[in-house]
């Protein structure tokens, strides 16, 4: 089991952030390597991510699941992902906290179970490159905020007997 | 029994004996290895050049999880691909085909007695990362990995077990029919331990970590297999080592007999050190592969499936000793308990956990022995052979809890050892285990080390002055001698006892011993010279140089008028082969007996040719002689002589009887799961070490051994073999570990992570040899070939221990491989 997490501040509110960071259209274009991602249904994603540790690159085909939805709090995903010869299973959560001067702090952390080259081949690069990736979304994400083009937030939770990940994609 | 120069066999003059027949002998002389000059020129044609017209290559889909159900395997996808050729699963594989023998078949626990059953290909569950869970055959390689990554297989993954401590536990189990992980164990007790252990002054007991080392060879694993439909049989050309001990795993999986499925393997083989017993997972798949299409099917390992899920790692043990003493510096008793972490699938070595009882006390004399083990499956690749069989991680704890003692009892290491040395005048010597060691004078060779290490400290590494200097800089010097044993020609019947259940075990004799002989053909070619069929495969240890010295020398030849060739397994007779530290002496004594036989068969097709008997005419040099007048026959006359009478040329063959089985001295040996190794090459070590206490890096700044094997055949293959095993054991002491995860995810699966030393990392070896001949053996020589993997870690970590030895740390090398980072962890606790 590998854990991430890490934090950032951003200067806008709980509020106005929101709607960017649940809107799909505005993920697929922030996260990176992502080559395609479609909303199923208010609570599915489905997406292909290339992630490249290293000498190796595979190209993920993701299912996620919004298990846990509270505005403007918590986002919370599952999602296992499949490539030749890898594979993962992880939990995600987003958490924003408001700052004394009206900002926010956006709190994330993740446990994934990676099986393949990636974990084998990759591991002493694995943490570096995912700090990596993770403050390039944000930064992406910054600048799309910024440029003030507006996003619509539509995930919802899933219903409580359709939370299980296993159920959705096993 | 003396072990002077005079018990050694006739014909085996070497260098010291200054005779005038020395000066003509090809034997004892560093004739360069005809194997070498087709190597470096790169003529050699090793497996991987071998691609029939027509040939098919197959790839493979290996699990990524290292326990996990298969829920689903759908290959549509991958056969819809233009170039796939075929997709072969469990369930193929279980319609035709038989299960891979395995090293332990029956596994009994106080519930019953379970089974573990080994598919070519995981059948409902994977349970390490990197097991085969689907073939697939293609035009070319290339497209055979496109159309592997089509394969979709669908895992629900299990809790996966890591390591032998944890694995006894049972609470995950990785053969659910076995009932238990733990599928072999023995608590063998020699002499009276308790009454050595309650009576000696003091007990010392230390706990040590042997992590997971094995042989990486420069040659992955390879083979092209072809089917043949007309005559319903294998040609298998792969490069597996003991071809016709273990093509028992090819023939009996794919269900044919022995003569029906031929496996050759090339001339040269790029190195093995006993990882390539266990490739039979490739050889028969490509000829289930190649049976179904009706064509060749090649598979050549990349670098990463070798060493991610090649099935060649070994021992990986968790050791608790302890060591009775008196206070004077007597060693009384043994106590040897460790676990083996042997990987999900109990392969062919199981016994390697046995061979630590041919040299159970080491040099020491020491008889009330406890040795117990228990042999633990996890979720990691199989185990098979390395270089020393299972005895380095033993002579490593060993001599870890001699130095602990010494310290203990506030005497010198070194002469503790000294005091408790098997004497000279005891030789042939019975171990506790009843393994006897041959021949040898241990004390002088542990005087002459000391020797060495006092001129190193009068202005040499040790001068007291720049050992205090770089002291100052944080880099601790030192060195601490230590003593070895090699075990050398292995028998089979040891395998076969070991295998055996308890019942039939107790009820077997001495007359019940069958070993397998070492067996060897010779023809004469028209043009007079001689060719030689070796019944063993070849690593790279020289046995073509061995047997053209020793055969020029028995016929009055030159090598180069010897040409050694190799059989297959359908035409040899099974056999042991290159394992074991067997070769020299297995070799030598079937070349001697082969020349005697090809010489009675000349002579007596020339007595015949000339109407006369036998004891008219003489063999000389080359020639049959006729006695009375002088006339003469060349071998090439001799041989169309004899192909004109008979149809074909002179040819005998020779089998040359384990060497043990003619002495009485051994029969009480060949009992119960005890191992037979007849000879036992010896030495000492000294490697100077210097650690960097702010890096935790160690350098070797010279490894001096003296050493001794016996009438050394060739001294350069000799000294050949034992820079390649220091080299080795340097690797491993300091580098080498195939390190898991928690999760069972392999960390070295590329050269990058798995470090093997590199010139950078071997300093001057300064050897020395001395020759005592084995009384045992016919040419007198002793096994050599894996010596140096077997002492040099083991000395290398007393020295890094003598080395720290300033400074408060206890035992710092408790764990192999001593890597900067547990040095730093060991040295750390100092800092705070």
């Amino acid at each position: 089991m590998l854990e991430f997490n890490g934090e950032n501040e951003m200067e806008q509110s709980r509020e106005e952030l929101w709607p960017y960071f649940t809107d799909p259209d505005v993920l697929a274009e922030c996260a990176p390597g992502c080559k395609e991602m479609i909303l199923e249904s208010p609570h599915e994603i489905t997406a292909v991510l290339a992630v490249g540790v290293g000498s190796v690159k595979p190209e993920f085909e993701v299912d996620a699941v919004v298990t846990r939805l509270e505005y403007p709090e918590v986002l919370e995903l599952a999602a296992t992902g499949h490539a030749p010869r890898n594979e993962f299973e992880m939990t995600a959560t987003m958490e924003m906290v408001e700052t004394d001067d009206d900002g926010t702090i956006v709190k994330w952390s993740a446990n994934a179970d990676v099986s393949g080259t990636i974990v084998s081949l990759g591991s002493r690069a694995l943490k570096s490159v995912t700090n990596r990736l993770v403050s390039k979304y944000f930064s992406d994400m910054q600048a799309v905020i910024e440029a003030g083009e507006g996003a619509e937030s539509k995930l919802q939770a899933a219903p409580e007997d359709e939370a299980d990940l296993d159920v959705q994609v096993g | 029994m003396s072990t002077s120069r005079s018990t050694e066999a006739e014909g085996a003059a070497h260098s010291a004996d200054g005779t005038d027949e020395e000066s003509e002998s090809f034997t004892g002389q560093g004739l360069p290895r005809v194997e070498d000059h087709r190597i470096l020129t790169g003529e050699a044609e090793y497996i991987h050049d071998i691609t029939p017209e027509n040939c098919l290559h197959m790839a493979l889909v290996r699990s990524m999880h290292a326990h996990a159900e298969i829920t689903d395997i759908d290959t549509s996808e991958a056969e819809a691909h233009p170039d796939c050729e075929l997709v072969l699963t469990a369930e193929d594989v279980k319609a035709d085909y038989n299960p891979m023998p395995t090293g332990i078949t029956e596994v009994h626990t106080d519930e019953g007695t379970g089974t573990i059953t080994e598919w070519s290909l995981a059948d409902d569950r994977a349970r390490f990362v990197g097991e085969p869970v689907v073939a697939v055959v293609a035009s070319n390689r290339y497209a055979a990995e496109d159309v592997a990554d089509l394969v979709n297989v669908t895992y629900e993954s299990l809790d996966p077990v890591t390591d032998g401590m944890t694995a006894r536990e049972d609470e995950t189990i990785v053969h659910d029919s076995a009932g238990t992980n733990i599928v072999d164990s023995e608590h063998l007790t020699f002499g009276d331990v308790d009454e050595a252990f309650a009576d000696a002054d003091q007990v010392v007991e230390g706990e040590y970590f042997w992590g997971r080392i094995s042989g990486v060879p420069l040659e992955t694993a390879g083979v092209v297999a072809q089917y043949d439909a007309d005559t319903d049989s294998f040609d298998i050309d792969c490069n597996i080592q003991l071809h016709t001990l273990v093509d028992d795993t090819i023939y009996d999986t794919l269900g044919y007999d022995p003569d029906d499925v031929r496996v050759s393997v090339p001339p040269d083989v790029g190195g093995s050190y006993g990882t390539k017993i266990a490739i039979h997972r490739y050889c028969c798949l490509a000829a289930m592969a190649s049976q179904k299409l009706d064509r060749p099917v090649k598979f050549e390992e990349d670098r990463i499936e070798n060493l991610q899920g090649g099935d060649m790692h070994c021992s990986e043990r968790n050791y608790k000793m302890r060591l009775a003493v008196d206070d004077d510096g007597t060693m009384r008793g043994l106590d040897v308990w460790f676990v083996d972490d042997f990987g999900a699938y109990p392969r062919y070595p199981v016994n390697q956990v046995l061979k630590p009882l041919s040299v159970v006390t080491n040099s020491y004399d020491l008889q009330n022995v406890s040795y117990e083990y228990e042999l633990a499956l996890t979720n990691k690749t199989s185990q098979t052979a390395y270089r020393g069989f299972g005895v380095d991680p033993h002579i490593y704890a060993l001599e870890m809890v001699v130095d602990k003692a010494a310290r203990e009892l506030d005497i010198d290491p070194t002469e503790f050892r000294r005091r408790n040395l098997i004497d000279e005048s005891d030789m042939p010597y019975t171990l506790a285990t009843n393994n006897i060691y041959d021949s040898g004078n241990y004390a002088a060779t542990l005087d002459r080390i000391e020797e060495i290490i006092e001129d190193e400290r009068d202005g040499g590494y040790l001068d007291p002055e720049i050992v205090e200097e770089k002291r100052a800089e944080g880099k601790y010097r030192g060195v601490q001698p230590s003593v070895i044993i090699e075990p050398g020609v292995s028998g089979s019947d040891w395998t076969d006892r070991q295998r055996s259940d308890r019942d039939a075990l107790a009820d077997r004799d001495r007359e019940d011993v069958t070993e397998l002989p070492e067996h060897l053909r010779a023809r004469v070619e028209s043009d007079g010279t001689v060719t030689a069929f070796l019944a063993t495969d070849s690593s790279g240890q020289g046995h073509q140089t061995l047997v053209s010295q020793l055969l020029a020398d028995e016929l009055s030849l030159l090598p180069s008028d010897i040409e050694v060739d190799y059989l297959n397994s359908a035409d040899a007779p099974t056999e042991y082969g290159s394992a074991a530290s067997r070769m020299a002496v297995m070799l030598s004594g079937a070349t001697v007996g082969v020349a005697d036989e090809l010489k009675a068969s000349v002579e007596s097709t020339a007595a015949a040719h000339w109407g006369v008997d036998s004891e008219d005419v003489v063999y000389r040099e080359g020639h049959v002689e006729r006695i009375e007048t002088g006339e003469w026959l060349s071998l090439g006359d001799i041989s169309a002589i004899e192909s004109e009478r008979d149809g074909s040329p002179t040819q005998v063959s020779y089998d040359y009887e384990h060497p043990a089985t003619a002495f009485e001295e051994f029969d009480d040996a060949f009992v119960e799961k005890l191992p037979v190794y007849p000879t036992a090459a010896f030495g000492a070590n000294a490697p100077i070490v210097e650690v960097d206490i702010n890096t935790g890096e160690v350098d070797i700044l010279v490894f001096h051994t003296v050493r001794d094997c016996g009438t050394m055949l060739n001294p350069m293959i000799v000294e050949g073999q034992a820079h390649g095993g220091i080299a080795q054991g340097i690797g491993a002491a300091l580098m080498e570990e195939f390190g898991y995860d928690e999760d069972g995810q392999p960390q070295a699966i590329t050269l990058f992570d798995y470090l093997l030393p590199s010139i950078k990392n071997i300093p001057h070896i300064e050897m020395e040899h001395t020759e005592t001949p084995s009384p045992f053996t016919v040419t007198g020589a002793k096994g050599v070939g894996e010596g140096g993997m077997i002492d040099a870690p083991a000395s290398i970590a007393t020295s890094i221990n003598a080395a720290l030895d300033p400074l408060d740390v206890d035992e710092p090398a408790d764990r192999i491989p001593v890597s900067p980072a547990h040095l730093r962890k060991r040295l750390r606790t100092l800092e705070e």
